[in-house]
């Protein structure tokens, strides 16, 4: 049993130590349900006063728009590249894990407050197109009881891989109300497929694309339109199998010409306990060079812009839209980013509010609450009677997890409060992997100070925008903006402007070394 | 008298009393008062450095019974962990020992030294205390260069000298023909020499009756007015100030008051006793015995070495005392986080307690921040200080290039200075560079108030240009190199690649050299001597001893990073060594500088003339590829983690610099 309590505010739980004094109580109080909810408003006030907001700082009226989280942790095979939480098993149990999933949906909804229309909810894996729809439909429902739902307005994804499908069982989905399909192509190459240890081959990707295509076209309407849900898909560069920068790029404009509106577009990660590690350390498989890596970087942007897709995030790129098919503020004509690309990208006003950006990754980039439900699943939310943020997280293990959910209502495995300071430097952190960057608004709405000189070193900051690394000025910010479909010319007007610290093209990619350089040299 | 003065002494007193007596008890004062000067021999062990003093000194406790034997005994008066660790002795340790010989009974004080050049000042101060020497040779080396320069330090203070080979057990052992080594090379008689094993216990017990048939009882002269020597001091953590003392005249018991004629303070001694081989207290000490004394001494600098006590009211002559030892290598430290300064500046008090040898002066770094800068006795002073400080005392610390003392002087004018140069050069290009004409030079123009000397310990001290009034000069020794014939050649050229001067050599055998030279101290303070054993396969030995300034042409090397300066790395070279170093420091630090958000241009200049140029290209990419919900934890610990690693770094101007920069620069 682990005794150690790293954090003041971080409580643990213990499901196997029912003689722990803290956690006896829990086992034998009748309703889990009830107690959890009571335990949880209880806790609240318990929690040794947080420092009163400064005084000039508006208290959150309203609580952050609200993102869910669900995993599904089984999967049909082992992929060699994958280090996530999930499990190969047989025959799972998938009325158990259905039910406690409910459960957990159902002890977190109840501490927000009643009829918060959720942003986005994202089944996550693992692999969840493996999950019966019945079960999605069941947690769909109980997330309408708590919340709203809007069809127009509310991104519903699942994670999809293309040997999981069947067209039955994605109308079924579709019927949901699921409206985005992220399809794990991750290579289009057969070696490279069988590699990853992928068990479909491109033929059969390319074909399942085309079909979620047809299912859940962009916008939720038909064709290419702006709004609501669309087709993404995840690709994998930097693999042992690619040895130069051009063998990546002819795969990337595969991938481009049968692209909906977004895409994932990943360097390889070499994950400790995974097979493809293991072949790196005994010498079979070899790493590609930081050169390398890098000229493949800088090719998907300009591929990519190539192809109008615009890189918004890190690994993320979301189609651009032609001005007339855009509601919003748009350039009229297509923008040509890679002769032009620094100057439009220069003001956040222009491209910020491109449609096709993934609203349920944002919600982390932008430090929204998001509810994590599942085996393993991380969460952060405000909490109601505080206004302070805690960072959740559940019991990795299904069968662990889902017994306690069915004593306890929850499995949640730890819960942390976030100092300010954890909170401030979580939102830079996430912040700056973003071209749109970390407006002072939201610092001051989840950071709780004005200044960011509190948090960063402000003559590093300075040095850094003088060298083309970040950009410091005003821009809209679109944190509370009602979800893309409706965002009209005349609601951005209406957004707040905030001072933002953003990254260049060029300084995103060296956000690691960007942050600690930033940050002061105090650490709390 | 015992009960008398514990009653009288304070409470800390009373403490010490209870811990000093860790073997006699609290009961067993000894007293050694019949032990007069005739039945007293006080000796050291001196040899070239590993010839076996510590072990042989091990045996000789045995066989007196001081400590009891066992065959874990090794070395057993290398206290120091580092002493351990290293396997060599640091600091000289003083052991007595009772010994019967002809049916008499003898007081045996034994000094064990260093054998390491560094070291050297340790033996000189034990010699003091002693009437003779065991001149210690391993019989498979011969003689060595230590060998040479502590016969001459025990010669010089007219000791007696009892030649012992040791190590005879060794295949390769020959003590015949070092036996004929010592004759031609110190004309020592050696029809009797002992030969002998210290580590397989082969004929140690020739040796004690040897001692004390060859050295000399001390004079002095129990009656006479008190007077005593004060040859080494350390600070013990529970009885403060432990003073070991020779008494040369008269005697001196616990309650007794004395004067220091270094400070004219006054102490009322609170214990005497010898070192048996712990803290042994004994009802008096008297003219010619070698012991401690406590004496309620508040701070170690109270126990000045080489300073002469006398009894008070009753004032003698003081004895010569010691010159100071002097430093031969400055290095600045700093603490690896700055904020471990104050804690860092405790331990370096502490530890200067017991080693009154470092000199310490504070010092800020542009790039290091605040910190010390050090004097050694050498570079392996250096390293066992910096090393006790590590391990005694868990510090995290950088110790930047070391420098020799390098002087400046400044002549009333540009002409006087010119004339000074030429004088001093021919002179020396004469071959008379020799120490003895260029000390009373440079001492004559200290003298001379219109003269200005400055000492430079850092290269902050020293000018980018130099002024025409000005004269450099760096510090010369005469080193003495001993090794087998066949190396002469690349002795010879190792020496000469290192601005040797008046080299001469004779052969002390038919196999071996004995070369003299003089050399730079900035030579010798790098890998001279690694460089030395690779190239003789091992068996040159190397010492040196201060030989005073030469005028030398100078220069500072400064190292830029994208133009800005780097205090901590600059180094002040002779002018033919300039290209060389710029380039190997250039390319060294291309090495370790990773690369970073921006492109660092490394330069290595002169004034404002560059010497050599590297670049470290920026980084194009770092960013982790996948960051979601789940991630924030991991990537959050990262970040802490990446903050602490940056704290190791040190920021100039906006290149982050590692820690190894600064060593790597060393490791010339
Ligand atoms: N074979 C052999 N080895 C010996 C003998 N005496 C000493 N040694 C070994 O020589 C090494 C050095 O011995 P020390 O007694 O530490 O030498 P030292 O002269 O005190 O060394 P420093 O204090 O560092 O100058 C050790 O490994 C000893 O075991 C001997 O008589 N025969
Ligand atoms: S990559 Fe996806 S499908 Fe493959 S093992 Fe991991 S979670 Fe399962
Ligand atoms: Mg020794």
């Amino acid at each position: 049993m682990r005794t150690h309590l790293g954090h003041p505010h971080t409580r643990y739980f213990f499901r196997h130590c029912p003689t722990s004094p803290q956690n006896r109580s829990f086992l034998h109080l009748p309703s889990p349900d009830l107690f959890c909810r009571r335990t949880i408003n209880s806790r609240a006030t318990s929690i040794p006063d947080s420092p009163p907001p400064l005084a000039s700082l508006p208290v959150p009226r309203s609580p952050p728009p609200l993102a869910i989280y669900v995993h599904w942790p089984y999967c049909q095979s082992h992929c060699t590249y994958c280090n996530f939480n999930k499990y190969v098993v047989a025959q799972p149990d998938v009325e158990r894990l259905t039910s406690a999933l409910d459960r957990e949906l159902r002890t977190s909804l109840a501490e927000r407050p009643p009829n918060q229309v959720v942003r986005s909810i994202y089944f996550g894996g693992g692999t969840p197109s493996l999950a019966p729809p019945a079960t999605l439909a069941k947690l769909l429902n109980t997330v309408q009881h708590y919340c709203r739902i809007d069809p127009a307005t509310t991104e519903i994804t699942l994670e999809a891989n293309p040997t999981t499908l069947e067209t039955g069982k994605l109308r079924a989905f579709r019927a949901l109300g699921i409206n985005r399909l992220s399809l794990g192509l991750q290579a289009l190459n057969e070696p490279a497929l069988r590699q990853l240890g992928r068990n479909h081959s491109v033929t059969e990707a390319l074909r399942a694309l085309a079909q979620c295509h047809a299912l859940f076209p962009s916008g939720g309407g038909g064709g290419m339109g702006v709004g609501v849900g669309g087709v993404t898909f995840d690709l994998i560069y930097g693999r042992p199998d690619q040895s130069t920068v051009s063998d990546w790029v002819k795969e990337l404009n595969i991938g481009l010409e049968c692209a909906g509106s977004h895409m994932s577009l990943y360097e390889l990660t070499w994950k400790r306990g995974t097979a493809l590690f293991r072949a790196l350390e005994a010498g079979k498989l070899q790493r590609a060079s930081d050169d390398l890596l890098s000229e493949m970087y800088e090719a998907t942007i300009e591929t990519c812009a190539a192809h109008r897709f615009h890189h918004y995030e890190v690994s993320s790129f979301a189609r651009l839209e032609a001005a007339d098919s855009f509601p919003g503020p748009g350039p009229t004509n297509p923008p040509d980013l890679v002769n032009n690309g620094s100057t439009l990208l220069a003001n956040p006003q222009t491209w910020l509010s491109w449609p096709h950006q993934s609203s349920h990754n944002s919600a982390y980039w932008r430090g929204l609450d998001y509810v994590g439900i599942g085996p393993g699943a991380h969460g952060r939310v405000t909490d109601p009677q505080t206004g302070r943020r805690k960072r959740t997280i559940r019991i990795p293990h299904p069968p662990t997890w889902m017994q306690q959910c069915e004593e306890l209502g929850h499995g949640l495995r730890l819960e942390t409060e976030l100092t300010d300071q954890e909170a401030r430097e979580e939102l830079l952190m996430f912040g700056l992997r973003m071209r749109e960057g970390l407006p002072l608004s939201r610092l001051r709405r989840y950071g709780n100070t004005n200044d960011l000189g509190e948090m960063i070193d402000m003559a590093r900051m300075q040095e850094l925008v003088e060298s083309g690394h970040l950009n410091w000025g005003t821009a809209r910010v679109f944190d509370d903006a009602p979800p893309k479909a409706n965002l009209t010319a005349e609601i951005v007007e209406t957004l707040p402007v905030s001072m933002t610290l953003w990254p260049t093209a060029k300084g995103i990619a060296l956000v690691d070394s960007i942050l600690p350089r930033l940050l002061h040299d105090k650490t709390t | 008298m015992v009960l008398a003065l514990s009653g009288r002494i304070a409470p800390r007193g009373s403490r010490q009393v209870r811990r000093m007596s860790k073997k006699a008890g609290a009961h067993d004062t000894l007293d050694i008062s019949t032990y007069t000067a005739d039945y007293v021999r006080n000796f050291s062990i001196i040899a070239h450095i590993d010839h076996g003093k510590s072990t042989l000194a091990d045996r000789l406790l045995e066989i007196t019974k001081t400590i009891e034997k066992k065959s874990g005994n090794k070395q057993v008066l290398d206290k120091l962990k580092v002493e351990r660790e290293r396997g060599i002795t640091v600091k000289a340790q003083t052991a007595s020992m009772f010994y019967t010989y002809k049916d008499k009974k003898y007081l045996l004080n034994l000094i064990d030294t260093p054998g390491h050049v560094d070291f050297s000042y340790e033996v000189s101060r034990s010699l003091a205390a002693c009437q003779g020497a065991i001149l210690l040779v391993d019989s498979s080396q011969g003689i060595q260069a230590q060998t040479v320069a502590n016969f001459y330090l025990a010669f010089g203070e007219g000791l007696a000298i009892v030649p012992v080979l040791n190590k005879v057990d060794l295949p390769g052992a020959d003590p015949a023909k070092v036996a004929a080594q010592l004759e031609t090379t110190f004309e020592l008689d050696t029809a009797d020499i002992l030969s002998i094993s210290a580590k397989s216990n082969l004929r140690v017990d020739e040796v004690l009756p040897a001692v004390i048939e060859q050295i000399p009882p001390p004079d002095g002269n129990p009656q006479a007015p008190l007077k005593i020597l004060l040859f080494d001091s350390w600070y013990d953590s529970y009885v403060g100030v432990v003073c070991l003392v020779r008494v040369v005249d008269g005697s001196l018991a616990a309650g007794d008051y004395i004067v220091s004629s270094h400070s004219g303070a006054k102490y009322e001694v609170a214990e005497v006793g010898i070192m048996y081989p712990e803290q042994t207290r004994t009802t008096s000490l008297q003219a010619g015995q070698v012991g401690y004394i406590f004496c309620n001494m508040k701070a170690i600098s109270e126990a000045f070495v080489g300073d002469t006590f006398f009894r008070h009211r009753h004032p003698v002559d003081p004895l010569p005392g010691f010159i100071p030892a002097k430093s031969m290598v400055f290095s600045g430290i700093f603490p690896v986080d700055p904020n471990d300064y104050s804690r860092l500046d405790e331990s370096i008090e502490k530890l200067t307690l017991n080693d009154s040898s470092v000199t310490v002066q504070k010092e800020t770094s542009n790039a290091l921040g605040q910190g010390w800068r050090l004097g050694f006795l050498g570079t392996l002073h250096m390293d066992v200080f910096r090393q006790r400080l590590e391990e005694e005392y868990n510090a995290r610390v950088i110790v930047t290039q070391p420098t020799v003392p390098y002087r400046i002087v400044t002549y009333p004018d540009a002409e006087t200075a010119a004339n000074q140069e030429a004088q001093r050069l021919e002179g020396s290009t004469s071959g008379e560079m020799a120490s003895a004409s260029a000390s009373a030079l440079a001492s004559a123009a200290a003298d001379d108030s219109n003269v200005k000397v400055k000492q430079v310990r850092t290269p902050s001290d020293f000018p980018d240009s130099k002024e025409l009034r000005m004269v450099y000069e760096e510090p010369v020794v005469s080193a003495t190199l001993i090794f087998p014939q066949e190396y002469l050649g690349a002795m010879l050229e190792h020496c000469n690649s290192h601005r040797s001067e008046n080299q001469e050599y004779t052969f002390i055998d038919e196999t071996r050299v004995m070369l003299r030279c003089t050399l730079p101290t900035a030579e010798i303070v790098n890998d001279f001597y690694e460089q030395l054993k690779s190239k003789s396969s091992g068996f040159a030995s190397f010492d040196y001893e201060e030989a005073g300034y030469v005028v030398s042409d100078l220069v500072k090397l400064n190292v830029l990073l994208n133009g800005k300066p780097v205090d901590a790395l600059a180094c002040i070279l002779h002018r033919s060594q300039l290209e060389r170093v710029g380039r190997d420091i250039a390319l060294k630090l291309r090495k370790v500088i990773k690369r970073q958000l921006f492109e660092v241009a490394i330069q290595t200049v002169v004034g404002s003339r560059v010497i050599a140029r590297e670049s470290v290209s920026a980084a194009r990419k770092d960013v982790t590829a996948k960051c979601y919900g789940g991630d924030a934890t991991r990537k959050m610990k990262l970040l802490a983690k990446q903050k602490e690693g940056k704290k190791r770094m040190k920021m100039v101007g906006n290149v982050e610099l590692p820690q190894e920069a600064f060593l790597s620069v060393i490791k010339q």
